[in-house]
């Protein structure tokens, strides 16, 4: 459905010489997949995004959604956009933006108020509507962002940071609206900084550093790991002193009063050293991974610290 | 599902009222207004003598005032402030075509413009005697061809698009003024230049024309909608085959 081939962009630097925004980008997003995107601050999410909206040209390299032209797409079929940088006129009252922008989305006259009431009420900004844009706080325009880009079905959804500015009770319920925006047909592009959210809602996240494509991790579906899972760290409470767990653990270091950094080690080392603990009479709390696969993957390929914040 | 762009018209209106056709209508009727009121109760406009005479130049000011201002604020960032705002992510995510988009606001704001023109002017009639309402309507509409031709395709150039039609106008008018003297000693070269620049000389003879009663100077018309449609032209290649987004 969303295809980029070798697609670059660059911008012209105030010496003449160009800046690479994105460099040579190939990714395909199917139908019926959820792709995340992530990286640091500057690593192209957005760019990559500008362009297959159309919003953008690529400097080389070919985007095409749904087979045609991503302007040529979006002005013939439309496109659920949540942007980053969102922005809206100000004096603009909540009821009277949606209403506008559901008729540019197409809504038939019949429908406008029935559908402004339908997103009003799934993202639960009812009081809110007669309030003017400036008047709202971060999160609520964010969920005015998203009410604007449901107020349509389409085939393609593309969310630029959707949690940025949500409270933790929308940043969870955000989850359910991507999975129940899930179709056979559609596309979904879910950009963000954020890990976890990434992990949760996507099938796949293409992971990008100063504008190339690091590696593509599948974090949910066959793909996923459901074989061998690769080493991970681990961290291991006890009930006990933590200093009694670490000879079970070669190269662990305590974490506090009950806890224990286990280093990387694969599911064999890990059950073994485990059972060590059990059989030594210690008894095991609680263990988690340190990171996940994906934030894994993300610090081998945009480095521990990254070049920006990755929450 | 396509977007219903021309019912999305009925916001533009609203927006070119509100936004951009309240100051310079506001403006002149105070200006004209103002003017009335000191003006002695029992004068006569239709009168060959005093009346008459004020009438004109009320009128003259008053339309060229409008018309101008109206011009300019009808056209000034037409495309900018959605793109240097970043309206445009949320207004072109939707199945809706730039062109057409901005096409129709550019209609709107020409016709709209005429209409309160007309408007003005008949407000002015019935408060005097009569006035070329149909002439001053003419002129909106040619000064507007002309003007937001030429601004609509800086705006879809570039962010300082209401700067640079100032300039853009003032120099056309500074230089045709200084081509156009008997004694002018202007260099060949600028010559040239001069003839690049917006045709405000003709639009000046045009209403030289309609506001002595005269005919429409095809000629003159013709160079004044070419230029003007050249812009509006331009203004729809650059959106066509340009980045929305900068």
């Amino acid at each position: 459905m969303i295809s980029l081939r070798a697609v670059s962009k660059s911008y012209p630097s105030l010496i003449g010489r160009r800046v690479p925004a994105v460099d040579g980008v190939s990714l395909d997003v199917n139908a019926g997949e959820v792709v995340g995107i992530a990286g640091p601050n500057g690593a192209g999410k957005s760019t990559i995004i500008a362009m297959l909206l159309g919003f953008l040209r690529p400097t080389s390299g070919e985007v095409t959604v749904g087979g045609m032209a991503p302007r040529a797409y979006v002005e013939r079929h439309g496109v659920a956009y949540l942007p980053e940088l969102m922005s809206l006129v100000k004096s603009w009252r909540v009821d009277h933006a949606l209403r506008r922008l559901a008729v540019l989305a197409g809504v038939p006259a019949s429908r406008v108020s029935q559908e402004v009431a339908r997103v009003v009420a799934h993202l639960e900004i009812g009081e809110h509507v007669k309030k003017r844009i400036k008047a709202l706080s971060k999160g609520n325009f964010q969920r005015v962002g998203l009410a604007q880009a449901l107020l349509c079905e389409h085939d393609v959804v593309v969310f630029d940071e959707p949690t940025h500015g949500l409270d933790p009770v929308w940043t969870q319920r955000f989850r359910g609206l991507v999975d129940a925006l899930r179709a056979p047909g559609r596309s979904m592009l879910v950009a963000s900084h954020n890990l976890d959210e990434l992990e949760r809602v996507c099938d796949r996240v293409a992971i990008l550093d100063r504008g190339r494509l690091q590696r593509v991790v599948t974090v949910r579906g066959p793909a996923a790991g459901d074989g061998a899972v690769p080493a991970r760290a681990y961290r291991l409470r006890v009930a006990g002193d933590a200093q009694a767990a670490l000879a079970a653990f070669p190269g662990a270091v305590v974490a506090g009063e009950h806890e224990i950094d286990v280093p990387p080690t694969d599911v064999a080392g890990l059950n073994a050293g485990l059972a060590q603990l059990i059989a030594g009479g210690v008894q095991v709390t609680a263990l988690a991974p340190r990171e996940s696969a994906l934030e894994a993957a993300f610090h081998a390929a945009v480095g521990a610290g990254g070049r920006g914040r990755a929450d | 599902m396509r977007g219903r762009i021309t019912a999305y018209l009925r916001f533009q209106l609203a927006d070119f009222l509100l936004m951009r056709a309240a100051l310079p209508a506001t403006l002149v009727v105070f200006l004209a207004y103002m003017t009335l009121a000191s003006a002695p109760a029992n004068v006569d406009w239709s009168a060959r003598s005093g009346g008459a005479r004020m009438l004109t130049q009320l009128f003259q000011a008053v339309a060229g005032a409008f018309i101008v201002l109206g011009s300019f604020l009808g056209v000034a960032r037409l495309v900018t402030d959605d793109r240097s705002n970043g309206y445009f992510r949320f207004l072109f995510s939707k199945p809706v075509s730039v062109v057409r988009f901005y096409a129709q606001q550019w209609v709107l704001h020409g016709v709209g413009l005429v209409a309160i023109a007309g408007l003005l002017g008949l407000w002015l009639e019935a408060r005097t005697a009569a006035i070329p309402v149909g002439a001053a309507m003419t002129m909106m509409a040619l000064t507007w061809i002309l003007v937001g031709g030429v601004g609509f395709a800086l705006s879809a150039a570039t962010n300082y698009d209401a700067l640079l039609l100032v300039i853009a106008y003032v120099a056309s008018s500074v230089l045709q003024g200084i081509k156009g003297a008997p004694d002018s000693l202007m260099a060949p070269w600028l010559r040239e230049v001069t003839k690049l620049t917006l045709p405000v000389h003709k639009l000046d003879y045009i209403r030289a024309q309609l506001y002595t009663g005269g005919d429409l100077p095809w000629p003159a018309t013709l160079h004044v909608v070419a230029y003007g449609m050249t812009g509006f032209a331009a203004a729809i290649v650059l959106l066509r085959r340009t980045s929305l987004a900068r």
